[in-house]
């Protein structure tokens, strides 16, 4: 794709994600109903969940990116799994820091060492090793590929955080999407909730568009500084011979 | 694209203005019960004009919102009303003041009282202190790449600049 096309679609998709937000900060507050039990605190469901799905999103596409990177050894999934473990772990923050500020209010205290909520935590732990192991190993080709090794291993994680709920008794609530008999949301949460992880998705590719600008450009830059030295080299070797 | 840090902050302004304004309209209604009697305080029944308003302090003139119910229901001195379903209801979430006239005029009017939201509205804090950390952390990392991509960018320029000397 031609820079001058892609800087248009990054512009684009950068609008629709602020138009979005706003929409959704209206649905949020003034659109969907206040929930009857919790008040309207429960209102931070709309972006701690989505939050919650960037971040499993954004693992996700580490995890896919790792495997094509080990089966095909080609740079851009490296650069692609490096920009998308940053932007899961952003969010995964953003999770663990809204799930207590809810909880305070709701349960009384502000973490529990519950299945879903340590798992979670481990799960954050895994992502932010991953990303210290990018800056510590030397060489490029050795980092993409220990790094390919750990974002598949530690992604084995998500479905466990996944499916926590349903498998250990847990403070934390039953799903309120295909969460089986009894659970559910009003059709109008429903609606606003749908809206918000539409805008958090949109959020995230925006995101790692820019992202991934930024890696290749430090990419080109030492590329172009090799390149550099190595013409240095030739001149000043061409010196020597005259 | 290059974010520009004046854009990443007006576009931080608007969206918090927005939660601003948003947090300020989330009492659109105020389910309020009262009693009334006549002067010989035996309980009023019958039907009643009630005209309320609200006041921030005890003792203020100027009313900050007022509303009139035609033919209020009043059976053994008790009716309900649900204030700002005529004119809409914009109180943040603090103490206010309600004072009502009645007539009929022989039925007793109550003196000003205070009117809080609801058991849970503390609680709003603590929205909003969720929603301010999630913003801020999205703008402030959005930031950070523009920041990061303007440095990448000029480094470029200046590197293929020095590889075009090199070259001539």
């Amino acid at each position: 794709m031609p820079d001058k096309t892609r800087s248009v679609w990054a512009f684009l998709t950068g609008a629709a994600v602020f138009c979005a937000m706003l929409v959704n900060l209206y649905l949020i507050f003034q659109f969907a109903p206040t929930e009857n039990s919790m008040g309207h605190v429960q209102r931070i469901f709309y972006f701690h969940v989505p939050s919650a799905w960037v971040a499993f999103l954004s693992f996700f596409v580490v995890f896919v990116c790792s495997v094509m990177y080990l089966i095909k050894r080609d740079r851009k999934y490296d650069i692609i799994a490096s920009s998308s473990s940053e932007i899961g772990v952003i969010f995964a923050t953003l999770v663990l820091i809204t799930g207590p500020i809810w909880a305070r209010p709701v349960w009384n205290t502000w973490w529990e060492w519950s299945p879903r909520l340590t798992l979670f935590l481990v799960l954050w732990f895994i992502y932010l090793a991953y990303l210290m192991l990018r800056n510590f190993v030397d060489g490029e080709e050795r980092r993409a590929r220990f790094s390919a090794v750990f974002g598949i291993a530690g992604f084995m994680n998500v479905p466990l955080v996944y499916m926590s709920i349903r498998l250990w008794r847990d403070i934390h609530p039953s799903p309120v999407i295909a969460g089986g008999e009894g659970s559910g949301l009003h059709p109008d949460m429903r609606a606003v909730f749908f809206f918000s992880l539409f805008t958090f998705t949109l959020l995230y590719f925006w995101l790692l568009g820019l992202r991934i600008k930024i890696e290749k450009g430090q990419i080109s830059i030492l590329d172009i500084k090799r390149a550099l030295s190595l013409k240095r080299e030739e001149l000043t070797e061409g010196k020597v011979e005259i | 694209m290059t974010i520009k840090p004046q854009h990443a902050v007006l576009t931080l302004l608007v969206l918090l203005l927005s939660i601003s304004a948003g947090y300020s309209q989330t009492a659109r209604y105020y389910h309020f019960e009262g009693a009334l009697s006549k002067k010989d305080n035996a309980p009023f029944s019958g039907t009643v004009d009630l005209e309320f308003k609200i006041y921030k302090t005890p003792r203020a003139e100027q009313a900050e919102w007022r509303e009139t119910h035609r033919a209020v229901a009043v059976e053994n001195g008790k009716f309900s009303v649900m204030l700002g379903s005529h004119t809409p209801l914009k109180l943040s979430f603090y103490e206010y003041y309600l004072d009502f006239t009645v007539s009929p005029e022989d039925v007793v009017t109550p003196p000003r009282r205070m009117i809080v939201g609801s058991g849970y509205n503390y609680r709003l804090w603590f929205l909003f202190a969720a929603y301010t950390i999630v913003w801020l952390a999205i703008f402030c990392y959005v930031l950070i790449l523009g920041k990061k991509q303007r440095k990448i960018s000029t480094e470029l320029n200046a590197l293929r600049h020095e590889a075009q000397e090199i070259s001539a």
